[in-house]
């Protein structure tokens, strides 16, 4: 194996879990999260020896995938909506009851818009700064603030709602 | 310091709860190579220089064409599933012709515990439902065979399967699909699923990367309350893999796709008049292309769920007593009606 392939795949190696979790928040979905991770990592390595001479792979793959995950995300969700939720059942009451409960913060999440949940994504889950976040996604402060504030009332709101687990 | 320690926490709770398969480094690094050549190529000469030694190179150098750039789901690589011989691997077994013996041969080899022979062998495809012999009343491990596919789960993966056998997330679905059907679909898309423990029930419907077929799992879970349930997998072929075999579901003209709708029945009644019982309903399906859910209607109440590329699925049960009364229709994104895809 060459030197070029070798640090390629020790940062393959090293970096594809947390771009592929990032991926999956963005996306919503793990195989086009894995599509997308695949398909950053090809073209990051067509590029590799300049972006190691720039430092920071990690950053630049990430971009790479934020931008692909979020563009991806423009597009409606396909999950269905928690079942729990909705008031109207035909027969009895152990017809909602009865369904496993999905995980609320996942659909809380889902229900983001693409902006928002990337923003929510890199300010809670990557710690982003506003600063790196607005860079990232070509956008304003502003909006990251904006975007980033609605959707964490999102997640608390989902977060409240959910059942103690004493109960 | 996280920017807010509570959501920082849930939101990694939430992906770490996703399982990552392996990831397959070997095929990037594959894609990567011939990417770089396919580079060098078009930098070494003129537009027309380039076109040319590509077309060249496509004849000449395997694994060029298009055809095979995609690098596949991540982790399909895994020692997850043993081949079955005689059968192709993943979704290619769904499109081999299997003879009577053949399937004879893949029942017993599926079912080991049971010791009747099939009513009816048949010449069928993997995923075909072919019945047992059995007398009324007797007691039977399986009612049915559900022709396997090329992957046999490994005993890891059956024992995962049974210990979660109502998983939250769509990699647990797609892997208790795979141990009923035996064809590796952990890569396949899942477009709808329904989990109901009232019925102890999970529908799982999905699609394969390529596009060309579909599975919809109907898992029953132990104990069942259905008891002439089994779980089962059926594939459905869209489109042919290979040009001269005919595809199975051909969209009629003017649509998108085939329309299809798939419903069961059953529960633990032995008359109308019980109260004390209920009857269970489930169904999934493919409908209109515009279509953004399915409304159930039953007894006064309703009951939407989303719908993925024009498919869903459902389930929903009334009281024993209760006449069979419902309507399953497609709305569009404004909860405007489509159409009636089923009503009684």
């Amino acid at each position: 194996m060459s030197e070029r392939d070798q640090a390629f795949v020790e940062f393959v190696e090293t970096a594809n879990p947390s771009l592929r979790r990032t991926a999956y928040l963005i996306s919503g979905d793990r195989h086009k999260a894995d599509d997308i991770v695949q398909d950053a990592l090809y073209k990051l390595y067509l590029s590799w020896p300049r972006i190691q001479r720039v430092g920071n792979p990690f950053a630049y793959a990430r971009r790479m995938v934020v931008n692909a995950a979020y563009d991806g995300g423009r597009r409606p969700w396909r999950r269905e909506v928690a079942i729990a939720e909705l008031p109207d059942r035909p027969g009895s009451a152990d017809f909602a009851a009865g369904h496993a409960a999905r995980d609320e913060v996942l659909e809380a999440l889902r229900t983001l818009g693409a902006r928002q949940r990337a923003c929510v994504v890199l300010r809670y889950y990557e710690d982003l700064s506003v600063e790196q976040t607005a860079e990232i996604l070509g956008c304003s402060q502003g909006t990251v603030k904006s975007q980033a504030a609605r959707g964490l009332e999102t997640l608390r709101k989902a977060m409240n709602l959910r059942p103690s687990p004493a109960r | 310091m996280y920017n807010d320690p509570e959501v920082s926490a849930e939101l990694h709770r939430v992906a770490d709860a996703e399982p990552l398969p392996p990831f397959d480094t070997t095929a990037l690094l594959t894609r990567a190579h011939r990417g770089r050549r396919r580079r060098k190529l078009a930098g070494a000469g003129g537009l027309l220089a380039t076109v040319a030694a590509v077309a060249l190179a496509a004849t000449v150098i395997p694994g060029i064409s298009s055809a095979n750039q995609n690098p596949g789901p991540a982790g399909t690589s895994t020692p997850d599933f043993t081949p079955v011989p005689g059968l192709e691997r993943g979704e290619a077994a769904l499109f081999q012709n299997l003879s009577k013996s053949e399937v004879s041969r893949l029942c017993a080899l599926r079912y080991p515990g049971q010791t009747k022979p099939l009513e009816k062998p048949t010449d069928a495809r993997t995923g075909a439902r072919l019945r047992f012999q059995a007398k009324v009343g007797e007691a039977s491990p399986h009612r049915a065979c559900s022709v396997p596919g090329g992957d046999r789960p490994s005993a890891k993966l059956i024992a995962e399967a049974k210990a979660d056998p109502m998983p939250a997330s769509d990699a647990g679905l797609l892997r208790n699909c795979a141990v009923e059907t035996w064809v590796d679909v952990t890569g396949w898309r899942v477009v709808a699923s329904e989990i109901s423990k009232a019925q102890k029930k999970v529908t799982v419907v999905a699609t394969s990367p390529s596009g060309k077929s579909a599975v919809a799992c109907e898992l029953e879970l132990p104990p069942r309350t259905n008891p002439l349930g089994d779980s089962e997998g059926r594939f459905l072929r869209l489109a042919s893999l290979v040009k001269d075999d005919a595809p199975i579901l051909v969209p009629p003209k003017g649509s998108k796709w085939a329309e299809l709708y798939i419903s069961s029945s059953g529960g633990g009644c032995k008359k109308n008049t019980d109260t004390d019982c209920k009857k269970q309903y489930s169904g999934w399906g493919r409908t209109v292309a515009d279509a953004a859910k399915v409304r159930i209607s039953s007894s006064g109440k309703t009951y939407e769920k989303p719908v993925t590329d024009g498919w869903w699925a459902i389930t929903w049960q009334v009281a024993g007593s209760q006449k069979l009364d419902f309507k399953i229709e497609a709305l569009d994104k404004s909860g405007r009606k489509l159409k009636t895809i089923s009503a009684q």
